[in-house]
């Protein structure tokens, strides 16, 4: 059996990791991703206590809910499941597990970056969409899978996943869990708000430093300059946009891998 | 077999473990006795690969421990003085987490859980700290691994469990194994380690078998005090007194007593176990 990978060894620990994690945070899942439900009973109370008849949840309310249950889910996901690496006791076991470097890597970036975000919109999507079908006037399912449009396209009534803009969400969310991810297992203490403050001083550092150059530059000819070599960019500006968030997105997120695979490699209990 | 090689380890500018060089061998059950804060259990993460070597080396059957190659990692288990509670049965875990290890034993790990009187079927997170010690010492000794460092093993168990454990360690575990136990508890573990090794910040103090240390030292537990007494302590009735064995009569070993020993007289014991 190679010591680098091996497709049996790597089977058998990516089913035990996804045991582990399913133990972990299975409930929080299943408890986020039925928020629809959730908050149409909280509803229905509501309209029940208020004698206002039968009560539903507000597009608008139901676009935030997913919205936050997806960020919720990115930020705390790794500091309750993989941050326990940072504890001597789980994380020894953990290191001690006779699988390679590679494998544990690897399993634990298709955890965190694929299966916990497909599962918590499959989730969400699911309960939605149930109530959409149960209840008359709750309104068109939030989500639908067009796969005839070609971009994502957030509405008034409800969100499209269509081919291209389901990558977009995808993208979204695995950026943000990865950055997590690598906070989980660099921080021992305050794992969710340590990558929060860097965040906010990297906003700040950057903006700062935006600034500066903003105002040392004339901005004219830098405006007519910049749309004269890049007019495709003023011609098909969503297009640009998409590739510039999904560029951004790839960067976070190689970066983030790169760290949490030099975390792995020096961890020491 | 494990190489250790002028190895040192510091917690920043602290220094731990200064020139520690020794050879650990197969089909032994090492005893590593030390004071508190000397290092047993950093040597016991070095050498299991939860650590790095600040300088020399050590070699598992040729391996860097700390590049935790999984080949090395299905040889050997690592018990910690305190375990983590998983949130499933024994027996779940025992089968999650025995895949790993190639010649886990499903039927072992049971056989050892009812010599402990532990139930398998009973959540790791609702046992007591005695139990899930238990657990984990009945999946190390079912792992079928030749490398076995357990930390303070018998901490936390009750009497009964003490003698399953001596009895457990001996009848479960194969004749190349090397089974590394860092203790305090030495009353515990006596007739089981062989050999003794004791530690020092700087060096490694002694290293040698039963026989040998009977052989060097003689334990007396009379009545009359030896004016060459390397240590004595009263007990009811008289002495247990340590003093070269200069007449080759044989005597049971106190390892207590020989740590007490060692460390009042580290150069002349050195001394006696270098020169043979």
């Amino acid at each position: 059996m190679s010591n680098t990978f091996d497709i049996k060894r790597f089977g058998k620990y990516f089913l035990w990791d996804l045991k582990q994690q399913k133990s972990n945070y299975g409930l929080n899942m299943l408890i986020v991703g039925c928020l629809p439900i959730i908050m149409y009973v909280i509803c229905l109370f509501i309209g029940l206590i208020s004698f206002q008849g039968h009560v539903v949840p507000p597009v608008g309310l139901r676009h935030a809910l997913f919205w936050g249950g997806l960020l919720g889910i990115t930020m705390f996901f790794s500091a309750k499941t993989y941050g326990r690496i940072t504890d001597k006791r789980y994380g020894s076991s953990w290191l001690m597990l006779p699988a390679s470097r590679l494998e544990k890597f690897l399993s634990m970036i298709l955890i965190a970056a694929v299966v916990v975000p497909i599962a918590y919109m499959l989730l969400f999507a699911l309960s939605d969409g149930l109530l959409s079908l149960v209840v008359p006037d709750y309104g068109q399912a939030l989500m639908t899978f067009n796969i005839n449009d070609v971009l994502f396209q957030g509405t008034d009534d409800h969100i499209e996943f269509t081919l291209r803009g389901f990558p977009l969400v995808w993208l979204a969310a695995a950026q943000n869990i990865m950055v997590f991810l690598l906070g989980a297992l660099c921080f021992k203490k305050g794992k969710v708000g340590m990558i929060i403050l860097i965040s906010v001083g990297l906003s700040m550092l950057s903006s700062t430093i935006m600034s500066v150059v903003a105002m040392n530059l004339d901005v004219e000819t830098f405006l007519s300059s910049f749309i004269g070599r890049f007019q495709s960019f003023m011609e098909y500006p969503t297009l640009w946009a998409n590739l510039l968030i999904s560029a951004s997105s790839f960067f976070w997120i190689i970066a983030s891998g790169v760290g949490i695979w030099f975390r792995l490699k020096t961890i020491k209990h | 077999m494990i190489k250790i090689n002028d190895l040192a380890f510091s917690y920043g500018a602290f220094p731990v473990l200064k020139n520690i060089s020794m050879t650990l061998e197969e089909g032994r059950i090492y005893g590593l006795l030390g004071e508190n804060g000397v290092g047993k259990t950093t040597l016991l993460t070095l050498l299991c690969g939860l650590k790095k070597p600040v300088a020399g080396s050590i070699l598992v059957d040729g391996a860097v421990p700390f590049d935790r190659l999984p080949s090395m990692l299905e040889n050997q288990y690592y018990l910690p003085d305190e375990v983590a509670p998983a949130s499933v049965t024994a027996e779940s875990y025992a089968k999650s987490a025995g895949v790993f290890w190639p010649r886990f034993s499903m039927d072992k790990f049971m056989e050892i859980m009812k010599e402990f009187e532990t139930d398998p079927h009973k959540k790791m997170n609702a046992m007591s700290a005695g139990q899930l010690k238990k657990t984990y010492i009945s999946f190390a000794l079912a792992s079928g691994a030749k490398y076995l460092f357990l930390d303070e093993p018998t901490n936390g168990l009750d009497i009964p469990s003490k003698a399953q454990f001596r009895s457990a360690i001996t009848k479960h575990t194969a004749d190349d194994s090397v089974i590394v136990i860092s203790t305090h508890q030495v009353r515990d573990l006596e007739n089981i380690i062989d050999p003794i090794v004791i530690l020092d910040r700087a060096d490694v103090l002694l290293n040698a078998g039963v026989s040998q240390i009977s052989e060097k030292l003689f334990f007396d537990y009379g009545t009359v005090l030896n004016p060459d007494s390397l240590y004595s302590e009263q007990l009811p009735g008289g002495f247990i007194q340590v003093y070269p064995n200069a007449s080759g009569q044989e005597s049971k070993v106190n390892i207590e007593a020989l740590f007490n020993a060692v460390h009042r007289h580290k150069d002349t014991i050195k001394a006696m176990f270098i020169n043979r």
